[in-house]
């Protein structure tokens, strides 16, 4: 077996199946590694758990209201999101440098090449673009 | 140069033994394709995958001085000067500074065989790249000029051909000389290279950078025998001509393609940059090339809508 990973928390937890938690003990007895990480994990959560509890404000309450989103809330908003970007992609100019201009470069490459010797009578270019 | 002194020369460069053609002699081949006086028509074909074009066009060469008409504009070039328009109006071009030619040491020259081409005592050679044929010439005896030129791909299938269907020598035509006035005259002067684009590039050598449209550069790169520039801007809107053209694929990043007779031309985007690439280089050369160069790239949709919005 592997490393038990997810299934040593949830051993802790009390959520894995008879199957589960006996397929984790098992393991522990000859895994080292395990066993620390799951030392670690039961003195995290006997220190969570022994946290005092403290009474939440009801001024804290009301915003982390407000974060609860209904799921078809929040498909209408990504779609709101998605056309924004698409139509942004649309109206927005395209492209914004310089188009090339294949007569300027037409001409210019052949000025430089004609300066060289060449095996062709026609130095120029023919019926370019 | 006379007509005696460079069918001479010529004869010296063609009819060396193949175990002593080096580059000295493809060099000397160039240089001398370079010079004489001659007028002609010729026609140019380029077939690339399932792109192929075609033109006619009409050359003159005389005192230095060449004049190329093609199907669309007239060439009037001179040493560093190129004047691009029509008899209507004209505007020029002028390379400030420029570095040296040399010839890549993967060229060599096959051996020469005795021909005849438009009636006239011809020699057909053979241009070998690390001992395989690249192209095929067939130059006049008498005024040294390729009459035909055939560059092959890296299967051995050629792809472009320029030939001359008539040729005249010397034909003692009326002195011409550079237009006087230019709607506009731009000096091309030297900048720093892009530090995205390499200085060497699979056999190619980056041997000049210029200033170009918009803030952008071009980096001109040649391993002696074929030539590209790569213009770099600032990431803008792909030029029309390259809408609807032949996509392709290298190594997964895709380009656009453009093809015409005497060049291909390559166009793509990086997150920042666009590119143009525009060349006579072979496919496979190509292919190799843009292995080296900055891969294309897309914008993530953030940054797409952000740079819309804001610039």
């Amino acid at each position: 077996m592997n490393h038990s990973g997810d299934l040593l928390s949830a051993t802790v937890d009390g959520e894995a199946t008879t199957d589960e938690r006996r397929l984790v003990e098992d393991h522990l007895v000859g895994c080292a590694s395990c066993r620390e990480e799951l030392a670690s994990i039961t003195t995290a959560r006997a220190a969570v758990r022994g946290l005092p509890m403290v009474a939440v404000p009801s001024s804290a309450i009301r915003p982390a209201r407000r974060t609860l989103v209904r799921p078809s809330f929040a498909w209408a908003a990504s779609g709101v999101a998605a056309a924004a970007l698409a139509l942004g992609l649309a109206v927005a100019p395209g492209e914004q440098g310089t188009t090339l201009d294949l007569d300027t470069l037409r001409d210019q490459h052949t000025a430089r090449v004609v300066v060289d010797p060449g095996i062709s009578t026609v130095r120029g270019p023919v019926g370019d673009p | 140069m006379s007509r005696r002194l460079l069918a001479g020369l010529v004869a010296a460069v063609l009819c060396v033994p193949v175990a002593a053609a080096a580059d000295d002699s493809l060099e000397d081949l160039m240089e001398n394709a370079g010079a004489g006086d001659f007028r002609g028509v010729g026609v140019v074909m380029c077939t690339w995958g399932r792109d192929s074009a075609a033109a006619t066009y009409e050359v003159e060469r005389s005192r230095g001085m060449s004049m190329v008409h093609g199907p669309d504009r007239d060439l009037m070039l001179s040493g560093s000067l190129v004047a691009v328009g029509s008899d209507a109006e004209w505007y020029a071009l002028e390379v400030a500074d420029w570095s040296s030619w040399s010839l890549s040491d993967r060229y060599t020259l096959g051996e020469p065989v005795a021909t005849t081409r438009l009636g006239r005592p011809a020699t057909a050679v053979t241009i070998l790249e690390d001992g395989y044929p690249r192209a095929r010439l067939v130059i006049d005896d008498e005024s040294t000029i390729p009459l035909v030129t055939e560059v092959l791909d890296g299967e051995g299938r050629v792809f472009r051909l320029a030939s001359l269907v008539e040729f005249e020598v010397d034909p003692g035509s009326e002195d011409h000389t550079m237009p006087e006035e230019y709607r506009h005259r731009t000096v091309m002067e030297s900048t720093n290279a892009s530090p995205r684009l390499p200085s060497q590039s699979v056999g190619y050598r980056l041997v000049d950078a210029y200033a170009a449209p918009g803030g952008g550069t071009q980096s001109y790169y040649s391993d002696g025998l074929f030539s590209f520039s790569v213009f770099e801007s600032k990431r803008g809107k792909t030029p029309s001509e390259f809408e609807g053209t032949t996509r392709f694929g290298v190594e997964g990043e895709v380009y656009r393609r453009i093809v015409t007779p005497t060049n291909v031309w390559v166009h793509w985007n990086t997150p920042d940059n666009s590119y143009v690439l525009v060349g006579d280089l072979p496919p496979d050369h190509l292919i190799a090339v843009l292995q080296t160069l900055p891969e294309p790239g897309d914008r993530s949709i953030f940054v797409q809508l952000w740079r819309r919005l804001f610039g």
